[in-house]
């Protein structure tokens, strides 16, 4: 099933030949994406430069999509006008006859690849383009810059808010305490972003410390993007790891109660979060902060309010 | 191919013209879009109106904010949950959230305006790490209990190494989870259910976070709320075992059609229950209330509501209310009891590309009708709009019920004594199969005409004699043809019901 279909579209475009010194051809990658997306959203050309798309269908999720290069500022017409083609619709790959198109790739179903070759106007612009499958347009679209400056990523008008957003849970926030999927974790793991660089993942299935890192946090875009189904990616590795099945508060508190823990949540405070969780009748409170000097974490464990042990975890030179 | 298919198919049924030929909803129904704020992911996965009038909506990436309609403000309350799909709020200010792991009570301690105590209220379920294992809700019964429903896995993908919650044994042996997945995925089951309540709907102590399993059966049961008699309705998705998107009237140890959910029965031995004779699930399971027509009607329904009893809302107050992901269209639901056994009709209610896609979540705030929008891998949009009615009611089609020999219309204004003419009643009656594969086509398709036609005196009533009664069917009606006394077309020439049972003559 996995043919590898190259269609090479030629689209006539206007433009006075000649007006201007013809720029090299520009030669774009453009990939269609799970979660509504074009990778990447907006790319640099020149005005009356020729373009080579080669688009790739590369959605996990199988659903077919389409490319529709439009005039600045009529992405939204020319959406709104693909959706009363009727029973044309599918015969036109939702491309509707109107003058705003420059150009437009056939419904491409997935893991099918084209070539969209074509030259941008004159007019220097940000040219839209967008997918105008049903359900599709309002998200999935992204912008060629021909002769305009490019604006910061997250200050695009032109972009969908997904493409302007940075992947970093919390966007550098700290504290900032993050559920997510995790490597090396069970699937109710918590991301804790500590002030300085300190970073742990603290596991509320098993309620025990798992890892500890250094770095800027965790990059969730991809999770966030889709449907859900990426582990975020730590930002660095850990540098220390939590024993399988140990839970490092127990060397804290030696006494500690046998028995599964039930998490019962967290409170947040300016140092970071203060997990609690109930073995039998006891309940049990976790803290993970920096030590006094920064060479690692203290682990504190209180008990039914008091304090019961604390456990240094230490990053030693390597 | 197929489901190429069946995308093409979708796609012509999107560009259907029967809404076209409708009078334009703009002129009954104000629709405003809000901004959201700066620097969030403005898909909605749960809304809910707090004690002192603002809209808490959750966000995404796992923000809470709260939006103030007076000041057009919003405000920062919480962060960092993982996909939250559901918002209610409680009468002291905090805020139960439906997230991936558990459901959370938000609660702001010290009076800052943030959340600082992140409770766990329950967290008694399994997740294998599949991504498609959301969980939905809570929805607040009339017990004052609370209502979650947990999606099952799919085999669009395999599950994680550390899971929470006891596996099933029932079904693919797990280490062929780890090996040579794209292999093996088939024999999964297409949506499944090895850890604890996937399928289920879970009632919930509040105080106690004490779980019990309510009902099973489900699929991906994203829509879940109770109707004006405090019945609990689901709202569940076309796919494997379900022939179209279904609405289910959910009662204590109910089971509702997709297998995979009955591993989790108290003493389960009948192994992969996908593999079991049709006729035993046949007898198991009850049957959907309502089917929206796959394609014609919606594809994706969201989160039922109740229309406030308010003169704004006019002849509506009281009806049950729903949103849809494919298509910008919102829909009443009719339902009635016959003799123990739930019927009734989907019918448009407003339908206009200035509602925007993805219309997942909805709550009323007074008479303002606050809907909020989602996407993720699939066809949808962003952000949440205000729409309230502009002033008088459209000409719609109001009520359906179903008569021994047929079904009794009630419409918003008089209709052309015309309508007598049984010619002008166009009905398709069909069905969709109950099976392992995904969706189903429209089966055993007819087209009926009524045998009869009587109006009332008030002229707003009609009733509909048909040439036989056939349950299992769902019942299409077309009203292009009909005019109101004035000659209007209605706002909603369409609604479908799906009759399970004839009730007998008097």
């Amino acid at each position: 099933m996995r043919f590898h279909f190259v269609l090479i579209l030629l689209s006539v475009m206007a433009g006075p030949a000649g007006a201007q010194p013809a720029a090299k051809p520009r030669a774009v990658n453009l990939t269609m994406r799970e979660g509504l997306r074009f990778d990447p959203p907006r790319f640099e050309a020149k005005p009356g430069q020729e373009l080579i798309l080669s688009l790739e269908n590369a959605d996990s999720t199988h659903q077919q999509h389409n490319l529709i290069v439009v005039q600045p500022g009529s992405r939204d017409k020319v959406a709104q006008a693909a959706l009363t083609l009727g029973d044309k619709a599918i015969a036109l790959a939702f491309v509707p006859p109107v003058p705003e198109v420059l150009a437009s790739s056939p419904l491409l179903d997935a893991e099918k690849s084209a070539v969209l070759r074509f030259r941008l106007p004159d007019q220097p612009g940000v040219y839209p383009y967008v997918c105008t499958f049903p359900g599709h347009a309002a998200v999935m679209f992204g912008a060629i810059y021909a002769g305009v400056p490019m604006p910061a990523l997250n200050k695009d008008p032109h972009l969908p808010a997904y493409a302007s957003q940075s992947g970093l849970a919390g966007g550098g926030k700290r504290p900032f305490v993050q559920r997510m999927f995790l490597p090396d974790a069970g699937p109710a793991a918590i991301a804790v972003a500590l002030p300085g660089s300190w970073n742990f993942c603290w596991d509320a299935g098993t309620c025990r410390l798992r890892y500890i890192w250094q770095g800027a946090f965790i990059d969730a875009g991809a999770h966030w993007a889709g449907k859900g189904a990426e582990l975020a990616v730590l930002d660095g590795k850990p540098w220390w790891q939590a024993e399988a099945l140990e839970n490092p508060a127990r060397k804290a508190w030696p006494g500690m109660p046998e028995g599964i823990p039930r998490f019962l949540g967290y409170r947040t405070t300016p140092e970071g979060p203060v997990f609690r969780y109930r073995i039998g009748s006891t309940e049990i409170t976790e803290t993970i902060s920096a030590s006094a000097d920064p060479s690692g974490l203290v682990l504190t464990v209180t008990a039914d309010g008091s304090r019961k042990g604390s456990l240094l975890l230490e990053r030693r030179p390597p | 191919m197929r489901s190429v298919w069946l995308m093409l198919m979708m796609a012509l049924g999107m560009a259907s013209p029967i809404a076209a030929a409708s009078p334009d909803a703009g002129n009954y129904y104000q629709i405003t879009h809000v901004p959201c704020p700066a620097g969030v992911d403005a898909q909605i996965g749960g809304m809910d109106v707090m004690e002192d009038g603002r809209l808490a909506v959750a966000f995404h990436r796992g923000e809470i904010q709260l939006y103030d309609p007076a000041s057009a403000a919003w405000q920062p309350f919480a962060e960092g949950l993982h996909l939250p799909l559901g918002v209610l709020a409680e009468k002291d200010g905090s805020l139960l959230v439906m997230q991936r792991a558990e459901l959370t009570r938000l609660r702001d301690t010290d009076s800052d305006g943030l959340a600082d105590d992140y409770q766990t209220v329950w967290d008694g379920f399994g997740m294998t790490g599949n991504y498609h294992e959301f969980a939905f809700g809570p929805a607040r019964g009339p017990d004052g209990k609370l209502y979650v429903a947990l999606n099952c896995a799919s085999s669009g993908a395999s599950i994680a190494r550390e899971i929470r919650g006891e596996w099933s044994e029932h079904g693919l042996p797990r280490e062929k989870f780890y090996t040579d997945w794209t292999k093996h995925r088939h024999q999964a089951g297409r949506m499944y259910s090895r850890v604890p309540w996937r399928g289920w709907v879970m009632q919930l102590d509040p105080a106690t976070g004490v779980g019990i399993p309510w009902a099973s059966g489900f699929r991906s049961p994203d829509g879940i709320g109770f109707d004006a008699a405090g019945n609990l309705l689901i709202a569940d998705n076309q796919g494997d075992w379900r022939g179209s998107s279904e609405l289910h009237v959910v009662t204590q140890g109910g089971f509702y059609g997709h297998p995979a959910s009955l591993v989790w029965k108290e003493e389960w031995k009948d192994g992969d229950p996908a593999k079991l004779p049709l006729e035993k699930l046949e007898d198991l399971r009850t049957p959907a209330a309502v089917w929206f027509p796959h394609n014609t009607y919606a594809n994706a329904p969201g989160q039922p509501v109740v229309i406030p009893a308010t003169p704004a809302w006019g002849p509506y107050g009281g009806h049950t209310l729903i949103g849809e992901m494919n298509v910008p269209r919102l829909f009443r639901l009719r339902l009635e009891e016959t003799d123990g056994i739930w019927q009734g009709a989907v019918i448009p209610f407003l339908d206009t590309p200035r509602l925007k896609r993805g219309l997942n979540r909805m709550v009323f705030a007074g008479d303002t009708l606050w809907v909020g929008r989602i996407h993720l891998a699939w066809a949808g949009d962003e952000g949440i709009s205000s729409v309230v009615p502009a002033g008088r009611a459209p000409f719609d089609p109001l009520d359906i019920k179903v008569t021994p020999g047929g079904f009794r219309l009630t419409f918003t204004r008089r209709i052309d004594p015309a309508a007598r003419d049984p010619a002008l009643w166009k009905i398709q009656r069909y069905r969709y199969a109950y099976h392992a594969d995904y969706g189903s086509p429209e089966l055993d398709k007819t087209a009926l005409t009524p045998a009869a036609v009587s109006l009332d005196p008030t002229g707003t009533i009609v009733t509909l004699t048909l040439p036989e009664m056939k349950t299992g069917m769902v019942h299409d009606f077309d009203f292009r043809a009909l005019r109101s006394h004035e000659g209007e077309a209605l706002l909603n020439p369409r609604l479908a019901y799906t009759l399970r049972r004839v009730p007998a003559a008097e």
